[in-house]
């Protein structure tokens, strides 16, 4: 009986908590941007050290400063004086707190045989401990490499995740070419245009290269100056030991292939059908898959990292949009992402596969344009800066690398390729004077 | 003697009916809650199904291609005042230079007859100079190298939002206080509510300097929400998440932003009991 009564009240108070709480919002509104200050000081060199390797480790340093300068919206690079002492002291947090500084980096360069030692320690300032500190044995010709390793080592401490440092850009060049016969190859640079590197050498007209995620690969189109036959055949390249093959030589245009997850097949364009179509094909077989099949034109591919969706250029709707689809079928889940744009090319999707780049003609020039991947939030992103064209995305996201178009005079236009960040405000040109530079395309190995 | 016992309901049908009651009466209320779950349910999809319905159609067809870059458009709300003031500059401006551009022609067509060769030189000039400085201006857009580290070193930093931005910003947020809904209980008093208002928008411009985000944090759209308590003397008792962004650190930026900022301005007795209880929510940033 009193169970039954007790079970009665509790029902009863049951009601009493399903009552919504009333409660008002105040909206506190947009955050500020974390800038953190950093100094990398000048170098400590010891003075067994001959002049060329003292010109190296202020390389260095310069290389460090420029390196997290990228990063405008994270780091904030200051100036700092001139080292009153030979070698690194003890931090003095109270000192540096006084200046404001987050982080000091230093880097002491001592003798190590015929090479150096190069000691790079990062303190952060605030939090009143040491985040890096680590040396590594090099020579004045691989400085740059271990200062970029070295740089992203200590990124990844503070940010947490991977920079571009260690990244590399390919890209096209015409520089080679001789009077009317016109020759494009493929090139290799760090990601601030240093340490151009030549990979073809066809004499011929190279276009769109690619490469796997892992490097081993290299895919390019060739229009072979040589030969009776001007097709636009794909070749792949053996990394490791630089032979190049025929991949396809299908008749008409064999073109703008990209990587598929796996690294065992790609994404290509053929017409050999008649009209341009989007063909898997597997690298090692040759076996071909239609991915697209439509009788407008389907082109220039681009895949997301994990492989499950893919954003090209089609001809549809009667002028060049920007559609997506699972690219593990044929056909399969096809839907239009833009539709305003008197002539979109080049869509890229960005490394987490949320954003799409491409550019678009507007305004008598070429600008490039972001669109979320489900067609949303369609953005501008350069304007005012000559006819820019195949953009593509930095490995971590941050970054957007392209070509650039310049008029210098009525029979002479000028291309290099530049950076800028994600939202459109432009570092700079890392090319220049290196002949007309295009089809960059960014990687991290 | 006789023992006085208190008489026992010992009656069977009694206790049967009382217990067949309270059964009834408990699965009464048990179907009443069950219905009300159910019809909010069923309401509230019925709203949400609208409310995807209107924003689907609100997600209007792009007409063009936008004409403002991305950074364009976050400079133009921040110099809105500045531009304002521009114009109606230029505007006074124009027309001066106007009347003596009409001035000049009429002094020069005599001359004109009896000087023509110097004029069309002079006309060559003017073009070839225009040629020039555009030229130049175009090599100097592609001299920009990223080689040479920035020398920004004396430059003050303004975060997102300058000085000149707060008196438009805080015009946008207090827009932006959301009011609350019907009230279902407590003695709501009109004065009482406008003071407890009053009170608790002060509350984002004291919180607002503590509020920081790296940049990975920064364009992603989060949204938390912090519940706050406060001391009658303004200090915050208690501050949790009650609406969580999904990113863990993002939260914990949030309530931080708010612990940062205690003590808030002393309660008073007309809304205290309100605050006290926690009836603030601090949208980070709605």
């Amino acid at each position: 009986m009193k169970k039954l009564l007790l079970v009665f009240i509790l029902l009863l108070s049951a009601t009493a908590f399903a009552q919504d709480d009333n409660l008002t919002i105040v909206a506190v509104g947009d955050a500020t941007l974390e800038k953190d200050k950093m100094v990398v000081q000048d170098p400590y060199t010891s003075g067994s050290l001959t002049a060329a390797q003292k010109n190296s480790a202020m390389e260095l340093v310069k290389l460090l400063r420029n390196d997290f300068a990228f990063y405008q919206k994270k780091f904030f690079l200051v100036e700092s004086a001139q080292n009153n002492t030979a070698s690194r002291q003890t931090t003095n947090y109270d000192y540096w707190n006084g200046k404001g500084i987050r982080y000091l980096g230093t880097a002491s360069v001592d003798k190590s045989g015929v090479d150096m030692k190069v000691t790079v320690v990062f303190e952060d300032i605030k939090n009143r401990k040491q985040i890096y500190n680590s040396s590594m044995t090099t020579s004045i010709s691989n400085m740059r490499r271990t200062g970029h390793e070295m740089a992203n080592k200590v990124y990844k401490q503070i940010i947490g995740k991977d920079s571009i440092f260690n990244s590399k850009i390919t890209f096209v060049s015409d520089r080679n070419t001789r009077g009317r016969k016109t020759v494009k190859e493929v090139y290799m640079m760090d990601f601030d245009g240093k340490n151009v590197v030549q990979l073809t050498n066809h004499a011929g007209i190279v276009m769109s290269p690619t490469m796997s995620a892992d490097g081993r690969w290299l895919v390019y189109s060739l229009i072979s100056n040589t030969g009776k036959k001007r097709n636009n055949d794909l070749y792949l390249m053996d990394m490791r030991t630089k032979t190049a093959t025929v991949l396809s030589n299908k008749e008409g245009v064999n073109s703008g292939a990209v990587f598929l997850t796996g690294g065992h097949s790609i994404a290509l364009t053929l017409t050999v059908s008649g009209n341009a179509e989007i063909y898997e094909m597997n690298i090692n077989t040759k076996e071909l898959r239609k991915i697209t099949n439509h009788f407008a034109s389907d082109v220039d591919p681009s895949i997301t990292a994990d492989g499950t969706l893919m954003t090209f250029l089609s001809d549809r709707p009667g002028k060049a949009m920007i559609y997506t689809m699972d690219p593990r079928g044929t056909e399969k889940d096809v839907k239009r992402i833009s539709f305003v744009g008197q002539f979109n090319a080049t869509p890229r999707f960005s490394p987490d596969g949320k954003e799409i780049v491409f550019s678009s003609w507007l305004d008598n020039s070429f600008d490039l344009f972001r669109i979320s991947s489900d067609g949303q939030g369609l953005s501008r992103l350069t304007k005012d800066f000559g006819s820019n064209e195949d953009p593509s995305y930095s490995n971590d996201g941050e970054f957007i690398t392209f070509t650039s178009q310049r008029v210098i005079s009525r029979a002479r236009a000028d291309q290099n390729i530049y950076i800028m960040d994600r939202d459109g405000g432009i570092l700079g040109a890392i090319t220049s004077g290196f002949g007309n530079c295009i089809s960059p395309r960014w990687y991290n190995f | 003697m006789k023992d006085f016992s208190t008489p026992k309901f010992n009656h069977q049908s009694f206790n049967f009916f009382v217990r067949r009651s309270t059964y009834v009466h408990a699965l009464l209320i048990l179907c009443t809650l069950t219905g009300g779950k159910i019809a909010f349910d069923i309401q509230q999809k019925e709203r949400d199904k609208n409310l995807e319905l209107i924003s689907a159609s609100v997600r209007v067809d792009m007409v063009a291609m936008p004409t403002q870059t991305l950074n364009e458009l976050k400079n133009m709300s921040s110099g809105v005042e500045e531009a304002k003031k521009e114009v109606k500059a230029e505007l006074t401006e124009k027309p001066v230079e106007k009347v003596a551009e009409k001035v000049e022609p009429k002094d020069e067509k005599p001359v004109e007859k009896e000087d023509p060769t110097d004029k069309t030189e002079a006309l060559r000039e003017a073009q070839s100079k225009k040629r020039m400085d555009f030229l130049s201006k175009l090599k100097k857009i592609g001299d920009k190298k990223v080689d040479a580290p920035k020398e920004n070193t004396q430059k003050a930093e303004k975060g997102l939002y300058g000085e000149k931005d707060t008196a438009l910003k805080n015009l946008v947020l207090s827009g932006n206080k959301l009011s609350k809904g019907t009230q279902m209980y407590g003695d709501g008093n009109a004065a009482e509510m406008t003071a407890f208002q009053a009170y608790a928008s002060r509350l984002p411009d004291l919180v607002r300097p503590h509020w920081k985000l790296p940049s990975f944090l920064m364009n992603k759209n989060l949204k938390a929400r912090v519940r706050v308590w406060l001391a009658m003397n303004g200090e915050v008792t208690r501050a949790v998440i009650y609406q969580s962004s999904g990113d863990s650190e993002y939260d914990q930026r949030s309530v931080d932003a708010v612990k940062a900022a205690s003590p808030f301005p002393a309660l008073k007795e007309e809304f205290g009991k309100r605050v006290l209880n926690g009836d603030i929510l601090l949208g980070f940033p709605l």
